[in-house]
């Protein structure tokens, strides 16, 4: 896939992933390379972004003894995630007119 | 290569970002590192799969450009948020101007208008009656007086007048943009 169109895809999975709870860089991972493969290094510009857009929070919190940063969404995030919804709707009529 | 080298390496490496920045990093691959390895995951397998430390390093700055364009974004965004409050300030301070003005006007105007009916009846009683030159002269002083209060108070209404039409001329000019820019 196209390295640009990949990124935006994964910055919406990485966000998606968040939905349900908050999460540690090492699970995201995990959970999004269920969906699409994502490797460690890419994923930290993807954080800081998503970050930076304030559609993420972070804080850390004691895990065996050694802190750990959770990401968590925000409002914005998850207002972020429902504008896909439209995105998605033309994207499809982007591939139908490719395809047909 | 376990976990210490490759941190150290990759600190190296980062020379010229900030200590901020490689301190951020170096805690969020220490911290990938230690999860996976206590997933059961092997360390150094681990660190392989995490590629080579100039890829690392390249990706974060491929992304710089990106950081500074939405600091730029947020620091216009602030900008724009704390004009909007001064000029909501800035009408705010007029109203209050426009107000105090409006009533120092009026109190002119009706005391000076006031002044110069009573002091004209009281006037005319007085060259009627045949009262002194100094009374007669004292109600036609309070009749100029009242005249130039009168005036005064009205100079203020019509400055006030075309004032406000001007102000709020502008503060829909203002409000009608930002409705459009809203829109967008």
């Amino acid at each position: 896939m196209d390295t640009q169109l990949k990124k935006g895809f994964l910055e919406l999975l990485v966000l998606a992933s968040l939905k349900v709870t908050a999460s540690y860089g090492y699970r995201i991972i995990q959970d999004v390379s269920k969906v699409m493969e994502i490797s460690e290094s890419t994923l930290y510009p993807i954080l800081k972004r998503l970050e930076l857009q304030n559609y993420v929070v972070t804080y850390t919190e004691e895990y065996n003894s050694r802190l750990r940063r959770y990401y968590q969404i925000t409002t914005l995030g998850l207002q972020r995630l429902k504008d896909t919804r439209q995105e998605f709707d033309e994207l499809i009529k982007v591939y139908d007119y490719i395809m047909n | 290569m376990n976990k210490y080298e490759f941190l150290y390496k990759l600190n190296q490496g980062m020379e010229n970002s900030s200590a901020k920045e490689r301190q951020e990093i170096a805690k969020y691959y220490d911290e990938l590192i230690q999860d996976a390895i206590d997933n059961g995951e092997n360390e150094a397998d681990f660190i392989e799969k995490l590629g080579s430390i100039d890829k690392i390093i390249r990706t974060i700055r491929t992304d710089r450009d990106f950081v500074t364009n939405v600091r730029e974004k947020k620091d216009y965004q602030l900008k724009n948020v704390f004009s909007v409050s001064v000029k909501i300030l800035g009408y705010l301070a007029l109203g209050i101007i426009i107000f105090t003005l409006g009533t120092v006007g009026f109190s002119l105007v009706t005391s000076g208008g006031s002044m110069m009916i009573f002091s004209g009846i009281k006037l005319y009683y007085a060259v009627i009656t045949g009262l002194s030159w100094g009374t007669i002269l004292m109600h036609a002083g309070t009749i100029s007086l009242g005249l130039g209060l009168l005036l005064i108070g009205l100079w203020i209404f019509k400055w006030l007048i075309r004032e406000s039409r001007n102000q709020l001329e502008k503060l829909m000019e203002f409000i009608s943009s930002k409705i459009k820019k809203e829109g967008e």
